[in-house]
């Protein structure tokens, strides 16, 4: 700042003795992070009763967990526009909204709505962008996250990841004393879960989903002797398929980005390495060789590296191999005292991962490109981060309380959200590939 | 000494002892010394031996034989002295005549002498007359020479003298014509010189004014740049990260600092990253504008650089 004012100084007094083409220049450079104003008028509802939903909540909530926008409390809006023909901008010039959302439900008929909604630039009173969709219901939820996308994609110009769906296992102490596993499927803000799997007493992990958002690759037990197995299990019909049954566990499973294989880890003998089984055939080729437990294997978005955490140095590590082979070299030097559980950016540019410093396990962004690790979160326990499918945000378990929960933190850390979903303990999410 | 001086000191010494030996009455008579050409010296004889006589008669008997002696020795004495005197008489004699023949023969060679000498004066004389006209026609002759020779040069020294004071006064006219020239010249030069130094006194008056324009505007314009900055920079929202890049986008602005156009001249190459940088602007009018209304003209138009966080 006080240079830039130098700067501005001197340019005012040389362009005081110059000739009059000569132009006074004011530079600044961005401020501290905020989100871009943004107003969201509450959907005029046509039709009988209350509306079905609150889709300006939605929305706003959506806008709000992403990071990227300040919405404006509606008890500061003077009027409440519904389309375009309707908006008086100096109305939201007045209250600094540099993007308004307007919009209406009609109920054509019982359980079935036409919903419009436009995006406008409140300066340059021009429409940004304009959908009319109609869904019952049971899917208004879809909509309004299919126009947050809208929204977001617009004002960002990176894809919206709000239509998305995740999936994450809970666990819940009978009263009996059994603990129940489920694994659950859920719209990306938590609301909508669905149960698709539920076992007692045998836990249930890491649930991976396929890159066509078809199959959950997932850890199971069959019984309480036998060691862990992975399974897949269609979403829609609900069949499953044990993959690898092995002498030693198999766990941790990775989808190849083609969809094809899932890298592993399994253990023989009590020596856990990495592995990548062809999902089709089942065949297994051994990807890394240490004496030391190598797991929590990911794959690099080109699917031609895989990262995965090893001890080999003394404590957890992020290394990075080939995924046709190689000696696997050490990603995380001086970022932490211990590095786990690290996977990728659509982009194949950052990794997120749980990271120890010393005072409990936090989540951080690690750079590729210079090595360097951003913190996002403050907690002591936060684990299993994993990427939105947009690369935009990071969904993650952690503690609220006695409750294992999940929350959402925006990827640069600003915004973090709980996601209230079930009673109990939430653990292990995974964000599903978005479909188009 | 010539011999005709030493007869003369002689001559007188002879007539003084004479004079002293007849004490009183005697009287010497005036003599008229005359050098070389006076008469040679009288001398006069004195009765010694009445002299003694008497004195004989009026000693005793004792003195007889003293008497006797002495007449003895003054006889012997006396003879002696006569024989002395004699001899001297003679000898003056012989001095005398020798003197006299020296005399003469001085006369006569004198005489000669003189003659030669009047002849030779004469032959001088003339020769020297001779000399002298010779001397003086060559005196002449030379005055004349010398004369044409000093008119000659005396001619062409004042020739030569004319010359060079014509030359002298072309000189001096060509030099007073110069210092003329010079003078005009360093006039010039001084004028010139004034001129400059008045300009630059002007200027440099000109310059502090505007240097003190300047620091005023400079100051006034700081504070408001500040404020300008300040304003743009709380309206300015990124929807995302736009790491490294920056806009250039020309602003006009009305007295009272509304935004009336916020045009990209230099995109980032991102349109979303634009189009929030003229959004700033727009969200950020009115701008704050200057109090003094001659700081409008500097602020009616910039260009504002908005720069994404690295």
């Amino acid at each position: 700042m006080r240079t830039l004012f130098a700067g501005i100084l001197l340019g005012l007094s040389s362009m005081v003795c110059l000739p009059a083409n000569a132009v006074l220049t004011i530079e600044i450079t961005q401020g501290e992070d905020s989100g871009v104003p943004i107003a969201v008028v509450p959907f005029r509802w046509h039709g009988a009763g209350d509306p079905p939903e609150d889709l300006r909540g939605i929305i706003a909530a959506d806008l709000h967990r992403s990071g990227r926008f300040d919405l404006l409390p509606p008890g500061n809006f003077l009027s409440h526009p519904s389309e375009i023909g309707e908006v008086r901008y100096k109305d939201w010039r007045l209250i600094k909204a540099e993007a308004l959302v307007v919009g209406r439900i009609f109920e054509k008929s019982p359980d079935n709505y036409e919903i419009t909604f436009q995006l406008l630039d409140v300066y340059r009173e021009t429409q940004k962008a304009g959908y009319r969709f109609n869904a019952t219901g049971e899917h208004l939820r879809q909509v309004a996250h299919q126009i947050s996308d809208h929204i977001y994609h617009k004002m960002t110009g990176v894809e919206g990841a709000f239509d998305t769906r995740i999936a994450y296992v809970t666990r819940e102490q009978q009263d009996n004393g059994d603990r129940i596993y489920q694994l659950m499927v859920a719209d990306s803000d938590g609301h909508r879960p669905q149960q698709i799997l539920r076992t007692t007493n045998l836990p249930v992990l890491s649930p991976a989903w396929s890159p066509d958002g078809e199959w959950l690759a997932y850890v199971s037990f069959v019984d309480r002797r036998s060691g862990a197995n992975v399974w897949l299990q269609n979403i829609r019909t609900g069949n499953r398929r044990k993959i690898a049954q092995a002498e030693g566990a198999a766990s941790a499973p990775a989808w190849s980005p083609e969809g094809k294989r899932l890298a592993l880890r399994m253990s023989y003998k009590g020596n856990a390495d990495i592995y990548l089984m062809d999902v089709a055939s089942g065949s297994i080729k051994r990807l890394t060789r240490h004496p030391a437990i190598d797991t929590e294997p990911a794959w690099a978005p080109n699917g031609r590296q895989i990262v995965f955490t090893s001890d080999r140095s003394g404590r957890p590590q992020i290394y990075r191999v080939a995924a046709a082979g190689g000696k696997p070299e050490r990603l995380t030097r001086g970022v932490g005292r211990e590095n786990a559980r690290a996977s990728y950016d659509p982009k194949g540019e950052r990794l997120v991962m749980v990271t120890n410093r010393g005072n409990g396990y936090q989540i951080g962004v690690f750079y590729m490109a210079d090595g360097r690790m951003d913190l996002l979160t403050d907690g002591t326990l936060d684990e299993s981060p994993v990427f939105a499918p947009n690369g935009a945000m990071i969904l993650y378990a952690t503690r609220l309380g006695r409750e294992g929960v999940l929350a959402a933190v925006s990827a640069d850390g600003r915004v973090k959200q709980v996601l209230k979903l079930h009673r109990g303990e939430v653990r292990e999410p995974s964000w599903a590939p978005k479909k188009n | 000494m010539g011999r005709p001086l030493r007869g003369f000191i002689l001559a007188v010494v002879v007539h003084v002892a004479f004079g002293a030996l007849l004490g009183v009455s005697l009287r010497l008579q005036p003599e008229v010394v005359k050098p070389i050409y006076a008469e040679p010296v009288q001398a006069v004889v004195v009765d010694l031996a009445a002299i003694a006589q008497e004195k004989k008669r009026k000693t005793d008997a004792l003195k007889k034989k003293k008497a006797a002696e002495k007449k003895k020795k003054t006889d012997a004495l006396q003879k002696k002295k006569a024989a002395e005197k004699k001899e001297k008489a003679a000898e003056k004699k012989e001095k005398a005549e020798e003197l006299k023949k020296k005399k003469a023969a001085e006369k006569k060679k004198n005489a000669e002498e003189l003659k030669k000498k009047k002849a030779e004066a004469l032959k001088k004389k003339k020769a020297a007359e001779k000399k002298k006209k010779a001397a003086e026609k060559k005196k002449k002759a030379e005055a004349l020479k010398k004369k044409k020779a000093a008119e000659k040069k005396k001619k062409a020294e004042a020739l030569k003298k004319k010359k060079a004071a014509e030359k002298k006064k072309k000189a001096e006219a060509k030099r007073k014509a110069e210092e003329q020239k010079r003078k005009a010249e360093a006039e010039k030069k001084r004028k010139a010189r004034e001129k400059r130094e008045r300009e630059a006194a002007e200027r440099k008056a000109a310059k502090e004014a505007l240097a003190r324009d300047e620091r005023d505007a400079g100051s006034a314009l700081g504070a408001l740049v500040g404020a300008i900055e300040e304003k743009v920079r709380s309206n300015w929202s990124l929807p995302g990260e736009f790491t490294g890049l920056a806009v250039t986008i020309s602003v006009k602005v009305t007295r009272t600092g509304e935004v009336t156009l916020a045009e990209i001249v230099r995109s980032s190459g991102n349109s979303l990253f634009d189009e929030s940088a003229v959004t700033a602007l727009m969200k950020a009018s009115p701008l704050p504008f200057p109090e003094e209304p001659r700081y409008y003209e500097f602020i009616k138009e910039f260009h504002f650089v908005l720069r994404a966080k690295n």
